[in-house]
């Protein structure tokens, strides 16, 4: 016999927080996250890259990441190299897109519609024309990164430079995830994408995208709904502030008086924020403000 | 405790913040979402009523507001219950 439950299509879904449920949540798997980023990002590129360079179908594999020091990574690139910082998006971590001379000369040829065969002599600077040529590229991989890192869809920025600290991307002392993804197309030479993070922050964007994986559709809350509408709010009026010694105010009695400097508006403040400046009137026997400037 | 205004020795220098507020109202929220320029709140302070005079948020006296030599000045109408100043000035036990 099959069970058999009630569901209401209308039922509020909330998230509590990790720590009251912490024994139905599973650990959160760096590893495995890494693995399914750098998946996602191998499915997403091939149409971002295809655009760029013109031939068969590519195909594109994620290794696993690695992790190591900045320094490590700044030091693994021996050879003549150039090295874009990418930013997806506002308070999003800095990518790290590399390649060595001799690969960034075979792109630019690709680019340009040739077969992209290496060069013997590689150039210890990358002349700017192919720097710019491979630029192309790297916007197709800010492209890509944008989406799985959650960014809001503004344009990526970017910068480059022959020598990967800098970019000052990375503090040297910063451990780094770097994924090396190989990248295949029918005729042409297989190349290796070299892609690097800060790991703090990326762990940052990868428990995001777990959280957001298992959360339900969220609504925001309406303030127009009767629940919120009908919050009452006090709303203070201040004719004056004055600071005043100690002696002074224990000197105060009936009959004294303290001069003071009034105000053309005053401040109408909820729970300590001025929400409007206003002007004082009467209504109907009672003290009136007219609302000068909202907040 | 002596708090004759001459015997608070060094805290007497300290300064402290007096407000005068001038009345305050209660709005539902839909209600100051409503709010405009110029809009009227009624207060809840009749025209003729002294005002609250606070100091650290505390109210600690009332007062009405005079012109003297064509300056405005607070003049004190009463001290709130339980705070008597210069006379008999009350300190709350901590």
């Amino acid at each position: 016999m099959k069970p058999v439950r009630s569901f209401d299509a209308e039922r509020l879904a909330v998230q509590h927080c990790p720590e009251l449920l912490h024994a139905a949540r599973t650990p959160f798997d760096m590893g495995a996250a890494c693995a399914e980023f750098a998946a996602e990002l191998a499915m997403a590129l091939p149409a971002r890259l295809e655009a760029l360079l013109l031939g068969g179908r590519i195909v594109v594999s994620d290794w696993p990441a690695e992790t190591l020091a900045a320094s490590a990574l700044a030091t693994s690139w021996s050879a003549p190299s150039i090295h874009f910082a990418v930013s997806p998006g506002p308070a999003l971590p800095r990518f790290v897109v590399s390649f060595d001379n001799a690969l960034a000369l075979a792109l630019t040829d690709r680019l340009f519609g040739g077969r992209g065969g290496t060069v013997e002599d590689t150039p210890k600077a990358l002349p700017q024309s192919a720097a710019l040529a491979v630029e192309r590229l790297v916007r197709g991989v800010a492209g890509a990164l944008g989406p799985l890192c959650g960014a809001d869809g503004s344009e990526p920025a970017l910068s480059h430079h022959a020598v990967i600290h800098r970019l000052g991307v990375f503090k040297r002392s910063a451990r780094c995830l770097r994924w090396s993804l190989t990248v295949e197309q029918v005729g042409a030479d297989p190349w290796n994408l070299s892609l690097a993070v800060e790991e703090g922050p990326m762990r940052a964007v990868l428990e995001q995208r777990v959280a957001g994986a298992a959360r339900p559709v969220t609504r925001s809350a309406d303030p127009q709904s009767p629940a919120f509408a009908a919050i009452p709010l006090t709303l203070t009026a201040t004719l004056a502030e004055l600071r005043l010694p100690l002696a002074r105010l224990a000197e105060l009695k009936p009959g004294a008086t303290i001069p003071f400097a009034p105000r053309r508006e005053v401040p109408l403040a909820i729970g300590g924020q001025t929400v409007a400046t206003a002007t004082i009137g009467a209504l109907d026997e009672r003290v009136a403000l007219r609302l000068a400037r909202l907040s | 405790m002596d708090t004759n205004p001459h015997s608070l020795g060094l805290i007497g220098e300290v300064m402290v913040s007096l407000s005068v507020e001038l009345g305050r109202t209660e709005l539902a929220l839909r209600e100051v979402l409503a709010l405009g320029e110029d809009s009227v709140v009624a207060l809840d302070r009749l025209t003729d009523e002294p005002l609250d005079v606070l100091v650290n948020g505390r109210p600690i006296a009332r007062a009405e507001i005079v012109a003297e030599n064509g300056r405005f000045a607070l003049r004190i109408v009463e001290l709130v219950s339980g705070c008597r100043a210069a006379d008999k000035p009350a300190v709350e036990a901590a």
